[in-house]
């Protein structure tokens, strides 16, 4: 037998008011954002340029000084996922997966962690001067455990 | 409802079909879905991979600071590649290539996947990172050309897919054919056994074992059902000449107690006369011998005394016929010589009209026989197929050979061994089948009244039946007659006494 919970008709309504102001507002968020390249304000390093970065997200450490430099990724948005794929390793996601495998399997080079929480991935950047993510640029604007390195994607 | 039956070939077809029409349909939606990724991931891997070199070119080269080269490096974007758009915006300033259509505007959002806007267009932007500028670059990429490659490649795999089903379907029909045919060629064999052709072979030349097996094992069956059959046969064959031997056999035994309760009833009758006889006979002789030579009343006496003969040679002769033969003295004798015998007696009698033909295998197997009763025996069959003839031209043949058991068989007597068989035919006018019946009962006769007394064949009945033979009568109106007369084999002239030869009467 059916048991159908009641719900009064203010619930109802401010139900609908919650989710119509909440649907469009983390597209509106990201829709004025940026997504910026971050390490931590710990890191002496100041910029990198498209091809260390490809390389740091393939896996391979970049070394600037004594400081060897290697990339977290940011699993936590799938909008990030593909400004990731298309505007820093600049490959279809296929293609980056094999080119991670070969690496891996060729070289023995550990593919770069991902992080489905941003919370924790941006912890992880913030205690190591030698981890380098991306980020919405919200997340990490008025945070000094930060620095903001370059802009990766802008709308 | 009954089952649906199909031939091979069919059967094999509609297996096909529907084996293809589950299985081809998921493997071209399969093998699309793999063509349209892989072609897709191609484009989107090529435009992220360009894009970021021609991004990388202007970080690094001289083209943001030379608007001129700037556009030359955007208009190679449209001349060498799949471009559609090409503008780069740097402080604001936007260069755009002049080979961009006019009526293109990059829109609001840039594309992540293949297709996904459906505008044919594929538009990424790269912000470009240097010091004293902020720029973006912003590309467009034609999507039609890989739609266009991922159409023709999924063509050519429906049409791969048809044609492999055409052939998928011509192979199957063509084994479906070679399958049938032994098979067809069992079924035509199998309906010919059915029909009673046991010779059909049911082996087949074909190079499936497991029907070349099945063909093998059939002609076995076949083989044994044919030796079955023929067993079967042969076994009626048999009880159907058992059965027609107990008829002819019962029919023998009927007869024969109806003449062995005629022939009680006569003997006791001629006991009866022949007691009768014997006084008159001698009283008769004894007035005759007492009487003068001249005496008016001995002629008188002579008659009664050659009538009570004549009626003692009669009670003689039932007596003969109802075997109460006191005299008789069976031995080991041989029928040639009491055929002969028999013939010097006869031929005298006969007109020159009949022609008797006489043929005897001599020396013959000895027979227990009264020499002197088989002579009579002799005497009346052939004195019986003379007067058949009933005065007219024709023949009367003896014949005496030694037969084998089977050829007895023919005549009425199951018991193997072997037989001295009398034949005495004649070409007269035959008998009919109530006479046939009839011939051997006492004073049965189908002559005039005063022509014969009816006893000569009860006679010969009575002799064949104290010598332990058997006689067979054959006979058809107007063709004539055959009496066989098989005496079972007593001893060989090498002394040897032959195997079985008990005679069923």
């Amino acid at each position: 037998m059916e048991r159908s919970i009641p719900v009064r008709p203010w619930a109802q309504s401010a139900l609908v008011l919650t989710l119509l102001w909440l649907a469009p507002r983390s597209d509106a968020q990201h829709s004025a954002d940026r997504v910026v390249l971050v390490a931590s304000a710990a890191s002496t390093i100041e910029s990198l340029d498209a091809v260390d970065l490809r390389r740091l997200f393939l896996g391979i450490p970049v070394l600037r000084g004594a400081v060897s430099y290697h990339a977290l990724r940011n699993g936590s948005d799938e909008r990030l996922r593909q400004i990731f794929l298309q505007n820093l390793v600049s490959m279809s996601e296929s293609n980056y997966e094999r080119r991670l495998l070969a690496l891996a399997l060729e070289q023995g080079r550990a593919s770069p962690p991902v992080y489905a929480d941003q919370g924790r991935l941006l912890a992880a950047v913030a205690a190591d001067p030698g981890a380098i993510s991306y980020a919405w640029e919200s997340a990490v604007l008025r945070d000094g455990r930060y620095k903001i390195l370059r802009v990766i994607w802008e709308n | 409802m009954g089952k649906l039956r199909l031939p091979i070939a069919a059967t094999l077809a509609a297996i096909v079909i529907a084996g293809h029409a589950v299985l081809l349909p998921a493997l071209y939606f399969s093998l699309a879905g793999a063509v349209q990724r892989s072609h897709e991931n191609s484009f989107v891997n090529g435009v992220r991979t360009f894009s970021r070199l021609l991004a990388d070119h202007f970080e690094l080269g001289d083209e943001l600071n030379s608007p001129q080269l700037a556009r030359d490096l955007l208009d190679t974007v449209i001349l060498n590649s799949d471009g559609a758009y090409a503008e780069l915006i740097d402080n604001g300033r936007v260069t755009r290539s002049d080979l961009v259509s006019p009526a293109l505007r990059f829109p609001a959002r840039e594309d992540y996947s293949f297709g996904a806007a459906g505008d044919h267009i594929y538009f990424i932007r790269l912000p470009i990172s240097r010091p004293g500028h902020s720029a973006e670059l912003r590309l467009g990429y034609d999507e039609r050309p890989t739609s266009a490659a991922i159409a023709v490649a999924l063509r050519r795999m429906l049409w791969t897919l048809i044609a492999y089903l055409g052939v998928s379907m011509t192979l199957a029909i063509a084994l479906g054919y070679w399958l049938s045919r032994p098979v067809r060629r069992l079924q035509i064999a199998a309906h010919n056994i059915a029909g009673g052709a046991y010779s059909e072979d049911l082996r087949l030349s074909t190079r499936v074992s497991e029907l070349h097996n099945l063909g093998e094992t059939l002609d076995q069956m076949r083989s044994e059902l044919l030796g079955i059959s023929q067993r079967l046969r042969a076994e009626m064959r048999d009880r159907e000449l058992a059965e027609m031997q107990r008829t002819v056999l019962e029919q023998r035994l009927q007869h024969r107690q109806r003449l062995e309760t005629v022939g009680t009833l006569a003997g006791g009758i001629a006991h009866e006369f022949n007691n009768l006889l014997v006084p008159i006979t001698l009283l008769t002789e004894f007035t005759i011998k007492k009487l003068p030579a001249s005496h008016a009343q001995r002629p008188d006496l002579e008659v009664v005394l050659a009538a009570a003969r004549r009626a003692r040679d009669v009670v003689r002769q039932v007596l003969t016929f109802s075997r109460e033969m006191g005299d008789a003295s069976p031995q080991p004798v041989d029928l040639a010589d009491v055929v002969r015998e028999a013939m010097r007696l006869f031929t005298p009698l006969i007109a020159p009209t009949v022609r008797l033909r006489v043929d005897l295998d001599s020396p013959c197997a000895l027979v227990r026989a009264d020499r002197s009763l088989a002579v009579q025996m002799v005497m009346n069959l052939c004195t019986n197929a003379y007067q058949a003839l009933q005065g007219l031209a024709g023949e009367v043949s003896v014949e005496l050979r030694e037969v084998s058991g089977s050829s007895a068989v023919s005549g009425g007597l199951s018991d193997a061994g072997r037989f001295v068989q009398l034949r005495i035919r004649d070409t007269g006018h035959g008998m009919d089948a109530a006479t046939l019946k009839r011939i051997f009962e006492p004073f049965y006769t189908t002559r005039s009244v005063g022509e014969g007394t009816g006893l000569g064949l009860s006679v010969v009945h009575g002799i064949v039946e104290s010598f332990g033979a058997s006689i067979v009568v054959d006979s058809k109106e107007g063709e004539g007659s055959s009496f066989k007369v098989l005496f079972p084999i007593t001893a060989t002239r090498s002394g040897s006494v032959p195997g079985p030869a008990g005679v069923a009467p």
